[in-house]
């Protein structure tokens, strides 16, 4: 049996290691054009800051492909054709397969702005997005980031580590409103501030402003205009599907139902490019988090293998790091909040915590700045419904913070 | 180690390029105040005016070296505190660069005319004549050992300069705030005052925070016999080394891990700490090197306690030719580890095999700590659920070349004879994915590597039968 996977992120990674642990015979061959080793996307920022090396950032090592006897083919999938199982590549022809997984994640999009499509304006996804950043900011002064998410943020730490000029354009009133509170968000703007970043809150781009073909300035809907020798872009994400043209059902993403399997039998999809047809209760149809790409990649990993098993990935956890401030959030804690929900929140100004409890006055959701809580703990207070007075006595034992951490003082709430 | 391949191929590590290097004007100025340093300890090294001029030599070097590293140190504080390992990929200094390979052959040629010529160094050891004076009592000459002197003086402001540079670097972690300040107190306190203190009182220089394997002739028999004849307070220091070894040891491992020792008391590791700090990710991460290092680290351990025991079996027996195998024994020890590895290799490689090679592969106290950590002690790095992002920095910034992010990858945690609990995997996890712990093995703090959710779903399918 040849199972061929299209995309080596951690999605495309996952699932590999995955059917070889359920399939001792299995040929399978790892598709990507981003290069021979599967590496973790979460660290690119950290290459361009000279924090790590290239190499630092592959998932395994060589040794652990060649023993998984996993193929890695670099080259671009160009097409799919279902009925005869053969996917096209842009230079090797066409690979038959017995089971594929499309596992192309996700693209930035760039808002349509006029002047979007001028040299410096550039998002940050792919190592050639990184590349293109390395080049674009050699010997600039000042720089433009735009989109208040975690790439944003990220982008803004890439160009402080080098000692640019930053302003970091938001178009919300505050930070990521529907994830955090308003004293969370003041407490990341804080810290962005507190990194030299000259963050504006509510303001949104009308244009890019060029010269000779290169960005040269972005100006708000306001009228400001902010000089800008490159600008980053992390408004959002867009599944990268196109080239499957009309191959699989899609709507967004690839459409694939609880075992992730697409539309045609033995296809699969998972990670950012994937959209459930009937997501479960609290989980979105698309969820462009690494996390979530691992976890489906899992699952898609064991279909491929012949063991499918619905998608379940357990009570939602994420996490972020904000420049030096840390960001945990377990199960639902997200804004507008819910209908009889209510939250407890304390904080002492540099971190908080924040509880949200459900109708019925049970724990559904954690969210911390600053504080590390144990993941174990957070899922044992959701899963198993702790009341709120509950959930603070074993706060302490929670904690993952490093000794000697002075204990956060939470003000009762 | 079959090769020294490049440690960042896709790096310009010219020496002015560092993309992330912007020293503030502070700095700056520092840097030009190390340079004069630098310059009276070269000017006094090939020339006779530094002992002509000793006093003002000497306090220009300490001057130079310690108040300007000292103040480029502090000129860190002008940046919000917190991890800040930009630049260190870039570095021509930290990723094997120009700078890390010429700081790497002088720190090993200052070791090894140290060792082996210590009469090249005769301008220099002037310079430490008016310390020596002030704190023992007695001139430094080259005929009284004064380069050791020299070079204990030098290695205590290594480890108080770089200790600034520590705790200025990590002032936002508690952890390493008082893992500094403890190397720093043990280095000047026990191994630099007190010692000296003693010699002034007319009484053995005692190290009361080494003992057997590290000390290696501590129990050799004419080292106990010279002791003994030194009085109460050498008799003292045979049964204080016996207890440090046989209960003080095994004791604290159990709690605390090795940690309280190797980075939070030892000397070695005081330097590695805090001058090797910027070299600590040049550790060999590659498997390959962690079975040489237990092949190495546990070969020293057996040498030393075969050695030793042979050494008293010749002291009892008096044979002719065990007297002579046991000379040649302790000749060949000291030379080989406690002259080659321990310094040339240990601290001159630095910035090229990073700051823990000793530590690592050659020390045998380390080795002994390691056994107790491994099979008999609470520590443990434990792993938090399903959160790591496999970025790599654990590993990357493990100055024992523990492949950690292995271990968080799987949501194991880490049980490691070498790791020497520094904590800089934890602190320097973007997610803060790790912890140190010593906590009974209950709960969400267990020993053994068990992953603690179905977020890793591993484990649900090596199982056949749940497939």
């Amino acid at each position: 049996m040849h199972v061929v996977i299209v995309g080596n992120g951690i999605a495309g990674a996952s699932a590999a290691r995955h059917v070889r642990k359920a399939s001792a015979d299995a040929r399978i061959t790892l598709v990507s054009d981003e290069g021979r080793q599967p590496f973790a996307r979460t660290a690119l920022m950290y290459v361009y800051m000279g924090v790590l090396t290239r190499a630092h950032t592959h998932l395994y090592a060589d040794r652990f492909w060649d023993e998984a006897r996993v193929d890695r083919v670099v080259d671009r999938a160009v097409g799919l054709d279902p009925a005869r199982r053969r996917l096209a590549l842009a230079e090797g022809g066409a690979v038959s397969y017995d089971r594929l997984l499309v596992a192309t994640g996700s693209r930035p999009a760039i808002p349509p702005w006029p002047g979007a499509d001028l040299e410096g304006v550039r998002g940050l996804y792919h190592w050639a997005d990184l590349d293109a950043m390395e080049r674009q900011t050699a010997g600039i002064e000042r720089a433009v980031v735009v989109g208040g998410g975690l790439i944003g943020v990220e982008m803004a730490e890439m160009l402080r580590a080098r000692d640019l000029g930053v302003t970091f354009l938001v178009r919300e009133g505050s930070y990521l409103p529907r994830a955090f509170s308003p004293a969370e968000s003041a407490l990341i703007e804080a810290e962005i501030r507190r990194h030299g970043v000259d963050l504006r809150m509510g303001a949104e781009v009308a244009e890019v402003g060029g010269a000779g073909g290169r960005v040269v300035s972005a100006t708000t809907t306001d009228g400001e205009v902010f000089p800008a020798q490159y600008l980053g872009v992390g408004t959002g994400v867009r599944p990268n599907v196109e080239w499957l043209g009309g191959a699989l059902d899609h709507d967004r993403g690839v459409l694939v139902d609880e075992t992730m399997q697409a539309s045609e039998e033995g296809v699969y999809a998972a990670g950012d490019c994937a959209q459930l047809r009937q997501p479960p209760a609290g989980v979105r149809a698309i969820e462009p988090i690494w996390y979530t790409a691992r976890l489906q990649g899992a699952t898609a990993g064991l279909g491929l293998a012949g063991h499918p098993r619905p998608y379940d990935p357990g009570v939602f956890f994420n996490s972020a790091k904000f420049f030096d401030l840390e960001y945990q959030v377990y199960g639902a804690a997200g804004f507008p909040v819910p209908e009889g929900s209510t939250d407890a929140e304390w904080g002492d100004g540099a971190r908080s915590v924040r509880v949200r409890l459900d109708a019925s006055r049970r724990v559904a959701g954690v969210s911390a700045l600053g504080v590390r809580l144990r993941q174990e703990a957070c899922t044992r207070w959701i899963t198993e419904g702790w009341t709120l007075d509950a959930a603070r006595a074993d706060l302490s034992a929670a904690r993952f913070d490093p000794e000697f951490t002075a204990a956060p003082a939470l003000a009762t709430p | 180690m079959t090769d020294i391949p490049l440690y960042n191929p896709e790096a310009d590590l010219s020496l002015f390029s560092a993309p992330s290097y912007h020293p503030s004007p502070v700095q700056r100025l520092a840097l030009a105040l190390v340079a004069v340093g630098a310059l009276a300890v070269v000017v006094a090294l090939v020339s006779d005016l530094g002992a002509q001029h000793p006093l003002a030599f000497g306090l220009a070097a300490l001057a130079g070296l310690g108040g300007g590293g000292v103040l480029y140190a502090l000129g860190a504080l002008a940046r919000p505190a917190g991890v800040h390992n930009e630049g260190t990929m870039r570095s021509s200094n930290q990723a094997r660069g120009a700078v890390g390979w010429v700081a790497g052959l002088v720190l090993t040629g200052l070791y090894v005319v140290l060792y082996f010529w210590p009469g090249a160094l005769a301008g220099l050891i002037p310079l430490g004549d008016p310390l020596s004076r002030l704190l023992r009592q007695q001139p430094a000459t080259l005929a009284n050992g004064g380069q050791w002197f020299l070079y204990t003086t030098l290695y205590t402001l290594a480890v108080a300069v770089m200790g600034v540079r520590a705790l200025v670097r990590y002032r936002h972690s508690r952890y390493h705030v008082l893992r500094t300040l403890s190397v720093v107190c043990f280095q000047t306190v026990l191994a630099f005052a007190l010692p000296y203190l003693l010699v002034r009182l007319q009484q053995p220089e005692l190290y009361l925070h080494y003992t057997w394997p590290l000390d290696f002739d501590l129990f050799f028999p004419w080292k106990v016999a010279e002791l003994r004849e030194a009085g109460q307070l050498g008799l003292a220091m045979v049964v204080w080394g016996v207890v440090l070894i046989a209960v003080v040891t095994p004791v604290l491992t159990f709690f605390f891990g090795k940690r309280w020792y190797c980075s939070w008391v030892c000397g070695c590791g005081g330097l590695a700490e805090t001058a090797g700090d910027p070299y600590r990710h040049l550790s060999d991460k590659r498997l390959g090197a962690w079975q040489v290092e237990r092949w190495l680290v546990h070969g020293v351990l057996a040498a030393i306690v075969v050695g030793t025991l042979v050494l008293w079996a010749a002291a009892f027996a008096e044979v002719g030719w065990l007297d002579a195998v046991a000379g040649t024994f302790s000749w060949l020890y000291g030379l080989l580890i406690g002259s080659i590895f321990a310094g040339v290799v240990g601290v001159g490689f630095y910035p090229v095999f990073g700051s823990r090679v000793w530590c690592r592969f050659g020390c045998p106290m380390a080795a002994v700590l390691g056994l107790q950590q491994r099979f008999f002690s609470r520590f443990r790095i434990t792993t938090n659920g399903g959160q790591c992002i496999s970025c790599g920095q654990c590993s990357a910034y493990c100055e024992m070349g523990i492949d950690v992010r292995w271990y968080a990858q799987r949501g194991q945690n880490v049980v490691r004879a070498s790791c020497v609990g520094c904590g800089v995997c934890a602190t320097v996890c973007p997610r803060g994915v790790l912890r140190l712990e010593n906590g009974a093995d209950t709960g969400g703090a267990r020993r053994a590597g068990v992953p603690v959710n179905n977020l890793i779903a591993d484990l649900d399918i090596l199982d056949p039968a749940a497939l």
